[in-house]
């Protein structure tokens, strides 16, 4: 999967998670650093930086930051793991989940927290797009979110 | 220094037996990172063993066994370990929803992102610091949701930018003696005197940066005079608008060495023992136009 820009990608997040991003933040396509989401309003006239944080580049694909911020706006294609899924998910390890969806990207939630993204090969298992440096060997158990039902 | 030099050197300005012993015995900490979970939900969902902060809502005191680092807080960016003290100079600075901000050196990210939590992710944070230091940096940014932050690589001694901010984070690399003993080991005082003109160059070119009025904080983790009361000593001989202002913040602390006149000692020297946690020093300046 391939994003050349900030709108191709926005459009895939609607079409795949109805997912609308909040008015004033933006994807903007850099020349180095991929696709990157910031707050429109930035000040940028005098100063020449990286706004907010990557997205999505060819090189790493999407960032599951992004979709723990963004990720409890989604409408669909958000799947609820159990606790000892969502260790196995923030450990990197596939989870095996037989979902009646397409094959491609879902969001993961436990207990209406938002883990971030993984990927659905359509035959029941979710892979971990996490690198190594980013997993997580979590040893303690979280409440549910009050008033979220995912 | 060998520690029992350290301990004599360190006995000019505290009870050096105290400031060693908590350094050893620092309590983990950790700050609720409001830009993802309020203090109220976080309260509602976690169920990590810690103690709330008489003078910060967002800060913890860790009393648990668990790494923070694998906990499903950490992982979903709900929390940023930090020490206590150091949570202290964004306080200091107190930047507001929709404020223009200069963190001048910015890496890790600790301040920066406790900066962009304080501004909501409103308004315009820079986060600047040298490009071989920006590696711990971005991760936060990420881990933590701040879209409010731009990144520059500008070395803060030429900072380029003048009259331009409202607010200014100076938190100064330094010999970093109230973090670590193992500081102590290579600390000389000819050490702290050359960081301390690294430090003058770098609150010169912060304050420059300042806009009419503006605010900035000047903070490091040391307690060598030379690279606090020394530095901001330095700056308003140099700079004839800087006036230093009362940090209003309810925390304990000293005042600046009183050798250095009554508007140097209305910054802070924060010990170990005064908090269980690091030792800080913090200036608020203002430019007075």
């Amino acid at each position: 999967m391939e994003f050349k820009n900030g709108p191709e990608l926005r459009k895939y997040l609607q079409e795949r998670f109805e997912l609308s991003l909040p008015k004033d933040v933006q994807l903007s396509k850099t020349k180095k650093h991929g696709i990157r989401v910031s707050l429109k309003s930035l000040k940028t006239d005098r100063v020449f930086g990286l706004p907010g944080f990557m997205v999505y580049s060819k090189k790493t694909g999407l960032n599951f930051y992004f979709f723990q911020l963004f990720g409890s706006l989604a409408k669909k294609n958000v799947i609820a793991l159990d606790e000892k899924d969502a260790k196995l998910y923030a450990s990197g390890l596939h989870v095996k989940k037989k979902l009646s969806i397409d094959k491609g990207l879902v969001i993961l939630a436990h207990k209406g927290h938002i883990l971030g993204h993984g990927i659905y090969d359509g035959k029941g298992s979710i892979s971990c797009p996490l690198r190594q440096k980013r997993r997580r060997e979590i040893t303690n158990s979280i409440l549910p979110w009050p008033g979220r039902n995912i | 220094m060998e520690e029992k030099e350290f301990r004599d050197w360190l006995s000019a300005y505290t009870d050096a037996d105290l400031f060693i012993s908590t350094i050893l015995h620092q309590r983990p900490s950790f700050r609720v990172n409001t830009l993802k979970i309020s203090n109220e939900t976080f309260d509602a969902v976690s169920n990590l063993e810690c103690k709330k902060c008489a003078w910060y809502a967002d800060a913890r005191i860790f009393e648990g066994k668990a790494q923070l680092g694998n906990t499903f807080e950490y992982f979903l960016g709900y929390i940023h370990p930090q020490s206590l003290s150091s949570m202290l100079p964004p306080l200091a600075l107190a930047p507001e929803e929709g404020d223009y901000v200069l963190d001048i050196c910015a890496s890790p990210g600790s301040k920066t992102t406790q900066l962009a939590a304080l501004m909501k992710n409103t308004g315009t944070l820079i986060a600047n610091d040298l490009p071989e230091r920006e590696i711990a940096l971005i991760p936060n940014i990420a881990r933590l949701g701040v879209i409010n932050v731009i990144c520059t690589n500008k070395d803060a001694k030429n900072y380029p930018l003048k009259n331009e901010f409202k607010k200014v984070l100076v938190d100064a690399p330094c010999t970093a003696l109230g973090s670590s003993l193992n500081a102590s080991k290579r600390f000389s005082v000819e050490m702290a005197r050359k960081m301390g003109e690294i430090q003058k160059r770098i609150i010169a070119n912060a304050y420059d940066a300042l806009a009419e009025n503006g605010v900035l904080v000047y903070s490091t983790c040391t307690v060598a005079e030379e690279e606090c009361e020394g530095v901001i000593s330095w700056l308003l001989e140099n700079r004839q608008s800087a006036k230093v202002e009362e940090i209003t913040l309810n925390v304990p602390h000293e005042r600046g060495l009183a050798e250095y006149g009554s508007e140097v000692a209305k910054t802070w020297r924060v010990y170990p023992q005064h908090l269980g946690s690091e030792g800080f020093y913090l200036a608020r300046i203002k430019k007075v136009v």
